[in-house]
């Protein structure tokens, strides 16, 4: 049972360590006085560092910059053994290692000779050696919430509707607030010692350090748990999102290269087996990649298939969700029959407590006609707007932009007393926002107006008089839709449809 | 291209580390000839002593000769030889100069 214990019974310490590296002569300061107190460096690593407790002594520390290593070269390389034989044979005990930074240890009656003798020498091999690392995780943290931050404000509908886009979207910029400073902090300190030299062997130097430092690991353990927090809150509460499966190739990217990292320290011997490993490591993602992406692609032409070729049946709605009586409104003509009612999609986030589609199918003599209408009770009326926005962008540069503009209805907006009212002239969808409550009903219901002949898609080739003659007829059809007077909207289906919904 | 401009003018440790390099020998060898031959003027680190061989090396100024176990013995090359002369002029130009001028007046 004690046998799963480390090594021996000796009692252990961690501390937090960062990963702070230009101020190693503040790390000899600390560890020694360690030392003096009874607790024995052991090992150092990404981020805590390991203390042995043993017998106080008055022990010297020497931290030395090894030249030829780095986060891609083996642990311990022929150049390495060599060096630290000849550090060994002048007298000085191999601790440990962190990266460049290579530990040592003298008795201090020992009295032996420095490491570094030429101080010119070794203060620009570490400068040149170790202000990347100080730097790399800060900027690391920093570009990676920027860009998230950045990507959820031109896609706000997208991060509105799950757990995972609400915490990009909101929480997000505080983190890249707090990145930012802490890399604002990191570079003007990287300068300050760029201009005046390593800081002293002095305590103090490595707890300015890691204070620097802990700014960075908190915002970058933040970011992490905001994630898997959304992640977890989607896999329970929505289900149908493919968060959770977008998140595969990014986890699989991050195993293989920490495995990558791994092997080669441990595993490595020579300089040149890095760029072998992290060869071999790319193209391991790329086959990962390919094979998610192979199979990510197979379910969703199953879905469209399982979508197209559905059994018709009539379902209840989930709990909490209103019905819109559309069927009874097209019920009411006797030709027509309701075959298939379904909630496909439901879900919530704190920006969108409640989000739902009811999606109909009917026919009419040897038509099939469809209708789904997406609902949003969101949070506030900043949220409803902001998703509105979006669709409007998102129809005008990626779906139907061919045939559609979104044409805001006035007489429509007033007559229904609602704050939004846009309709497309071509493909139809009706966007209407209501306070905090949005509803995008897409569907065949308009007969409202005489509908264009002919609708384009994307890929269609059209020549140019076509072309000419479609838009002239699209125009004409959205003046009139326009221009349409609240009683002739009364005596229509698509108010019918409108009146079940927003009553 | 750093390191070339360090070779400009030798400092004190290079300078004996060559010097000590016109004879075979390994690096804690050199540690200890050159503290036997300065009489403890000049002292080499282990670290400092690391870097300035695997530079010489990398810049064709020494090779290694042979090696047992973890222990490299490495000699001077003809390039490393020239740039001794050199540099073994340079000083002697410089005593010289000294001499002249202060020596004279002794």
């Amino acid at each position: 049972m004690f046998g799963l214990r480390k090594k021996d019974q000796a009692r252990r310490k961690r501390v937090y360590w960062g990963y702070s590296t230009l101020d190693y002569k503040g790390m000899e300061a600390y560890i020694e006085k360690m030392s003096s107190d009874g607790w024995h460096l052991e090992s150092i690593g990404e981020v805590w560092a390991t203390f042995r407790e043993g017998k106080p002594q008055n022990l010297r520390y020497s931290i030395d910059v090894f030249e030829q290593s780095g986060t891609l070269t083996p642990e311990v390389t022929d150049e390495l053994k060599e060096y630290r034989n000849l550090c060994e044979e002048s007298g000085w005990t191999f601790v440990t290692s962190i990266k460049h930074l290579q530990i040592f240890v003298s008795k201090e009656e020992d009295h032996l000779l420095p490491l570094q003798t030429d101080e010119e020498l070794e203060e620009n091999l570490a400068k040149k050696k170790l202000w990347r690392k100080d730097f790399s995780i800060g900027i690391g943290v920093f570009l990676l919430t920027l860009g998230l931050v950045i990507f959820s404000r031109f896609r706000a509908g997208m991060y509105m509707d799950d757990y995972l886009g609400n915490m990009i979207f909101y929480v997000y910029p505080f983190m890249m607030i707090s990145a930012a400073l802490g890399l604002v902090r990191s570079i003007l300190w990287i300068r300050k010692v760029k201009k005046e030299g390593l800081p002293d062997k002095q305590e103090e130097t490595f707890f300015s350090g890691r204070r620097r430092q802990l700014l960075i690991d908190l915002t970058a353990i933040s970011i992490l748990l905001a994630m898997i927090l959304g992640v977890i809150l989607d896999t329970i509460y929505n289900p149908e999102t493919d968060m959770p499966f977008a998140l595969i190739p990014v986890i699989v990217g991050f195993s293989i290269g920490t495995i990558l990292k791994l092997t080669i320290r441990k595993k490595g011997e020579k300089k040149e087996d890095g760029l072998i490993f992290a060869i071999i490591a790319f193209l391991m993602i790329f086959i990962v990649m390919a094979v998610v992406n192979h199979f990510e692609s197979q379910r969703f032409e199953r879905e469209i298939e399982e979508q197209f070729s559905r059994e018709m049946r009539i379902e209840e709605a989930p709990e909490g969700v209103s019905v819109y009586p559309i069927e009874e409104i097209f019920l009411a003509e006797e030709d027509r029959e309701l075959q298939d009612r379904r909630f496909p999609v439901t879900g919530q986030s704190f920006a969108v407590p409640v989000y739902y589609v009811q999606s109909e199918k009917w026919i009419r003599g040897e038509e099939e006609w469809g209708i789904a209408v997406r609902t949003y009770e969101t949070r506030s009326e900043r949220i409803a707007q902001r998703i509105v926005e979006e669709y409007l962008e998102l129809r005008r540069f990626h779906f139907h932009f061919f045939t559609d503009r979104w044409v805001e209805m006035e007489e429509q907006k007033q007559y229904w007393q609602v704050d939004e009212f846009y309709m497309t002239e071509g493909f139809p969808a009706i966007l209407i926002r209501r306070g905090d409550t949005l509803w995008l009903i897409e569907g065949d219901y308009t007969d409202y107006a005489r509908e264009p002949e002919k609708h384009f898609e994307v890929g269609d080739v059209v020549d140019g008089d076509e072309l000419d003659r479609h838009y002239e007829e699209l125009n004409r059809h959205y003046e009139e839709a326009r221009e349409l007077s609240n009683e002739e909207i009364r005596s229509l289906e698509m108010a019918l449809l409108l009146e079940g919904i927003l009553r | 291209m750093v390191a070339r401009k360090q070779l400009k003018n030798l400092t004190e440790p290079m300078y004996y580390i060559l010097l000590i390099l016109t004879t075979p020998n390994h690096g804690y060898g050199i540690m200890q000839r050159v503290e036997e031959m300065t009489e403890g003027h000049v002292i080499i680190g282990a670290g400092t002593l690391y870097t300035l061989l695997s530079r010489f090396e990398n810049e064709g100024i020494i090779k290694v000769v042979s090696q047992e176990d973890r222990k490299k013995n490495y000699v001077i090359t003809e390039k490393g030889r020239d740039l001794l002369e050199e540099e073994f002029q340079r000083l002697n130009r410089l005593i010289q100069d000294g001499e002249r001028l202060l020596g004279g007046g002794s």
